[in-house]
Parts: structure tokens; C-alpha cells; sequence
């Protein structure tokens, strides 16, 4: 007992950046959740009285009222439309979400679905004017990123214009917290905000669409293949996103990196929509840049920061991918990384390494 | 030629009583440096407590959540690090106490326990997480924070709710069964 303290503090304790970080989202996450239950409360107890009693003035009503004759309308109902990777563009003019929210695409606009499960639905606007009908749903956030301004939806209808030097969001009804570079703002029926776009639209490394990173067994090399036709599918019981990210902790623990990397890639490959899926992509990086495999890490660190631009991750993703980008050899993507990111995070915690990019891929 | 050399600038790093004060002025940024400075101490408090690391997100998880809503009850901005852990150890008791009651201490856990540079010191950990399973967390979590975290007294009494005297007592009582225990095994 005596050595105990010895003992007990050579345990080796399982907390690392990514975990660090990881946590922080989820206690931001927490704390917004709550914040927005507790604005909501007042109104949800006058929606309530006020919903009694219109229940009740409906139920007169309908025991006096004649029905009308002739058929009765048809009721449409809206499934999601698009399979994973969801990108919308203004040609398919609306994305309905399983809850009824809309995004009406207005002009020249495009909306990717960065996450959507029961807990939060992400979309990044890319460009043109879309007005969202948000139906409130406590259980769930739902975020609209456009070009670094962040709305934050507690069930409202409101229009986001994102144009040439500004991002403009009009509000109809309801509330939105709008998150810019460097305010919070509140916004109710009837106000409108315009915030200066501090950069130029966001053009995101992209790999090149024929080529995916085939994951070899331990020891071996990756190599960028032709993407195949189609992939058979698995034999075996379907392993769940939780099971593959223990997986591919085991195997990290081991040193056993390359089984690492097979578990989380098809981790993010298999479950593109779990929140797992996110850290798992910069996991990824981090695993497939020991294994010397720096074309992939870049890859799955840009793939990372595509995921979620304005994600807890986003800032270190795009600066390892550059860091990537060049260990690969690949300097005219390493500079236009390196830049992005200086662009973005003008005062970011890396920005003495990508300044040191752009030199040596000059 | 006249040189000037400018000595390089500093950055300092403000002190737990201004990033109380920043957070409780509503600062998310002073939330997050609370959170980058402490959380991996926390982390390390929950995990040599729990004795693995099945539940540490979730605790590490509610402490901050906890302490973001109840920072304006802090009493002294300083001691905000024994208040972190004094929240820390209420939740990972509730944990230790749900699952004693599901029968789960170690048996199901014992896969997950962390890593120990030396093998043989790993055999004795689990012999010694064998014991403090059989104490009572009123037991055990005083004994933990004083003998192996090295916490104060006033600190560890603080964290368990209770007075400096009674603390004392638990500690020792933690020690007698420890000892008996350890000692009985083969």
C-alpha cells in the first residue's frame, strides 16, 4: 500500500490532443444545448397555454363546423432525397430533411450536408441565397455554415445570402445566433445582419475524384489506384463505427498501425454521418503520416476540415495537411494550404509553421 | 552605428483568477484556456480513480459542463483547479456507485485498464484496484486523493463534502482495510 502512489502514477493515462479536443466540442455542444433549452423555456410555457387553448377552440369548432364538400387535398410527404455525399445545387431547388425543415435553394445556390444525425444537422452553404424553415426540435442543433459565419438554429424561418464580399442572414421568424469571426449575435423576426466576408471564397484542396488510397496489410505500401467500378460487399457481420474506432485503438496501442488505419478508414468510409467519423478522419492523418504515408494523411486531413470547416478540428486539420501536403512532395498543394489556412487564421496557433511552407515551396 | 537590441516579448499567461473572472464576464475563449490548462490533469485524477478508462470522456465531459454553469458559485477564483477535481470526483463517484450496484467493478473493466510502463507493477496495480474495489467510495475516494493524487486535506474534504475531521477518519479506516486486505492476500 505504501507504494502505491508509485504504482498508481506510472499508470499510463490515455488522454491525448485529439481526445482533448474531442471533449471540448462535445462539453461546447452541452453547453449551447442548454443555453438554447433555456431561452426557449418562457416561450415554450406560453406556447403550451396558448397551444391548450387552441386545442380546445379547435375542438368546438370542429363539432359546430360543416364540412365542406368535394375531395380532400392530398398530404405530401418529403423523404430526404440524396445519399451520402449530399450536395444540393439550385437545380434540385429544395432539400427536405426527414423532420420537415427545408432549405430552398433561391439563386445560383449550392448546400452541402456536412452532418446530419439525431443530434445535429450541419450544412455549409457554399454559395447564392437559401431560406431555411427550421421546425424546432429541442433534441436537435441544427447549424448552417456559411463561409465562416456560423447560424445557429433554434427553429425559425430565415434567408442566407451569401455574396461577393458579404454574408447576409434575414430573419422571418423565430430566433438564430449568428457566430461571425468575432462576435456572437442574436437575431429575432424582422432583423437582418450583414458581416464583411474576411476572405475570399474558400476553394478546398481537392483530391484528385479517380484516385482513392488503398490500405495495404502491415509493412506494405499504399498506392493510389483507378477508383473501382464497385465494391463487393462485406461477408462478415458489419462491425458498428464504435466497434471499428476501438478497433483501431487497440491496434494503435500495439504499434500495429497499419490495422489502425484499415479500421478507420472504413470507419469513415462505412459511417461518413457518425460524429465518430469526424475525429476519426484527423485520427487517420495522424496514423497514416507515422506510417510514412504522407499523400494519405494529407488526404484524410483535408477530408477532415472539408467535413466540418468550422469544426473543433478544422484549424489543426488544415494546417496538417499542408505539413502533409509537403512531406509528400506535393509543394504547390502544401503552399495553397499553408495559405488557405493563414487566409482563415490570420492569427492561428500554426501559423509560424505554414509561413515556413510557403518559404520552402517557393 | 547605434544598435538597439530589443529584448524578446514575453507572453504571460494569465493567472486562474483572471480567467475566472473573464469566463464569469462570458468569455468562451478564457472557458477554453480554463479547460486546455486543466482537463488533462482532471483526466489523469478520473483515471487513476476509476482505475481504467471506459467512462473518463463522459466524466471529464459533465465536470467541465458543470463548472462552466456553476463558475459563478466558485468562492476563490485560485482554488479553481481542487474545485475542478472536487466536481470531477462527485461524478466518478456517482459512476463507481452505478456500477457496483450492475456488479461491473473490474471484472467486465479489467481489459480496458491503462497501460503500466513495467509488467510487474501492473500485477500489482490490479491487486491494488482489487482492493479499493471492496472499500466503499466514501472510503476509497478520500484515501485516493490524499495518498496517491497528494491533495490536501483541507482539498480532499472539500471534494468529499465533508468536515476535516471526518476526512481524517475515513482515510485512516481506508488504510486499516487496505492493509488488512493486502496483507490476507497470498
Amino acid at each position: 500500500v505504501s507504494d502505491a502512489p508509485r504504482i498508481v502514477g506510472q499508470m499510463h493515462v490515455p488522454w491525448d490532443d485529439l481526445r482533448e479536443r474531442r471533449v471540448l466540442g462535445k462539453v461546447e455542444a452541452k453547453l449551447a444545448e442548454r443555453r438554447a433549452m433555456r431561452r426557449r423555456r418562457p416561450w415554450l410555457v406560453a406556447a403550451g397555454l396558448g397551444g391548450g387553448l387552441f386545442v380546445a377552440a379547435a375542438a368546438v369548432l370542429a363539432v359546430l363546423a360543416l364540412r365542406p364538400a368535394g375531395e380532400e387535398p392530398a398530404i405530401a410527404v418529403a423523404e430526404l432525397p440524396v445519399p451520402s455525399p449530399q450536395v444540393l445545387t439550385a437545380d434540385e431547388s429544395a432539400l427536405t430533411l426527414p423532420d420537415g425543415s427545408r432549405a430552398q435553394m433561391l439563386g445560383g445556390a449550392r448546400v452541402d450536408v456536412a452532418v446530419q444525425s439525431a443530434e445535429l444537422v450541419q450544412l455549409v452553404q457554399r454559395s447564392g441565397v437559401v431560406r431555411y424553415e427550421v421546425t424546432p426540435n429541442p433534441d436537435r442543433r441544427f447549424v448552417v455554415d456559411a463561409d465562416g459565419v456560423e447560424v445557429r438554429v433554434i427553429g425559425t424561418v430565415f434567408t442566407v445570402s451569401l455574396g461577393e464580399d458579404d454574408v447576409r442572414v434575414a430573419v422571418e421568424r423565430g430566433r438564430v445566433e449568428v457566430a461571425g469571426t468575432d462576435r456572437v449575435s442574436e437575431l429575432g423576426a424582422g432583423d437582418e445582419l450583414k458581416l464583411d466576408r474576411a476572405v475570399p471564397v474558400d476553394e478546398p484542396i481537392v483530391l484528385d475524384d479517380d484516385v482513392v488510397i488503398e490500405i495495404e496489410p502491415e509493412g506494405g505500401q499504399s498506392k493510389p489506384r483507378e477508383k473501382p467500378a464497385g465494391r463487393a460487399p462485406p461477408q462478415h457481420e458489419t462491425p458498428s463505427a464504435k466497434e471499428l474506432l476501438d478497433r483501431a485503438d487497440a491496434a494503435r496501442m500495439r504499434g500495429r498501425l497499419g490495422e489502425a488505419a484499415e479500421a478507420l478508414s472504413e470507419l469513415v468510409r462505412r459511417y461518413p454521418r457518425d460524429p465518430l467519423a469526424y475525429s476519426s478522419s484527423f485520427q487517420l492523418g495522424k496514423v497514416q503520416r507515422s506510417r510514412g504515408q504522407h499523400a494519405a494523411a494529407a488526404a484524410a486531413f483535408t477530408a477532415c476540415h472539408r467535413r466540418a470547416p468550422s469544426g473543433a478540428l478544422a484549424e489543426d486539420a488544415r494546417a496538417e495537411a499542408a505539413v502533409s501536403w509537403l512531406a509528400a512532395g506535393k509543394k504547390d498543394r502544401a503552399a495553397a494550404a499553408a495559405q488557405a489556412y493563414l487566409d482563415r487564421y490570420a492569427s492561428g496557433a500554426h501559423r509560424a509553421r505554414m509561413q515556413r511552407i510557403l518559404d520552402k515551396a517557393e | 552605428v547605434l544598435s538597439v537590441r530589443q529584448a524578446p516579448l514575453r507572453e504571460v499567461a494569465p493567472s486562474d483568477e483572471v480567467i475566472v473572472e473573464r469566463i464569469r464576464a462570458g468569455s468562451d475563449d478564457a472557458f477554453r484556456q480554463l479547460y486546455f490548462r486543466y482537463a488533462r490533469y482532471v483526466a489523469g485524477v478520473v483515471v487513476r480513480l476509476m482505475g481504467d478508462d471506459l467512462e473518463l470522456e463522459d466524466v471529464v465531459q459533465d465536470t467541465f459542463v458543470r463548472a462552466a454553469e456553476r463558475i459563478d458559485t466558485l468562492r476563490s477564483p485560485a482554488h479553481v483547479r481542487p474545485w475542478l477535481v472536487t466536481i470531477a470526483v462527485r461524478f466518478a463517484r456517482e459512476r463507481l456507485g452505478r456500477r457496483r450496484r450492475r456488479g461491473q467493478l473490474r471484472q467486465e473493466a479489467s481489459h480496458h485498464f491503462p497501460t503500466m510502463s513495467d509488467p510487474r507493477d501492473r500485477a500489482r496495480a490490479d491487486e491494488l484496484y482489487a482492493a479499493l474495489d471492496q472499500l466503499p467510495e466514501k472510503y476509497r475516494i478520500p484515501w485516493f486523493l490524499a495518498r496517491v493524487e497528494g491533495e490536501k486535506l483541507e482539498d480532499v474534504a472539500m471534494a468529499c463534502g465533508v468536515s476535516l475531521a471526518t476526512v481524517k477518519r475515513r482515510i485512516h479506516e481506508a488504510q486499516t482495510r487496505l492493509d488488512r486486505r493486502l496483507e490476507v492476500r497470498p
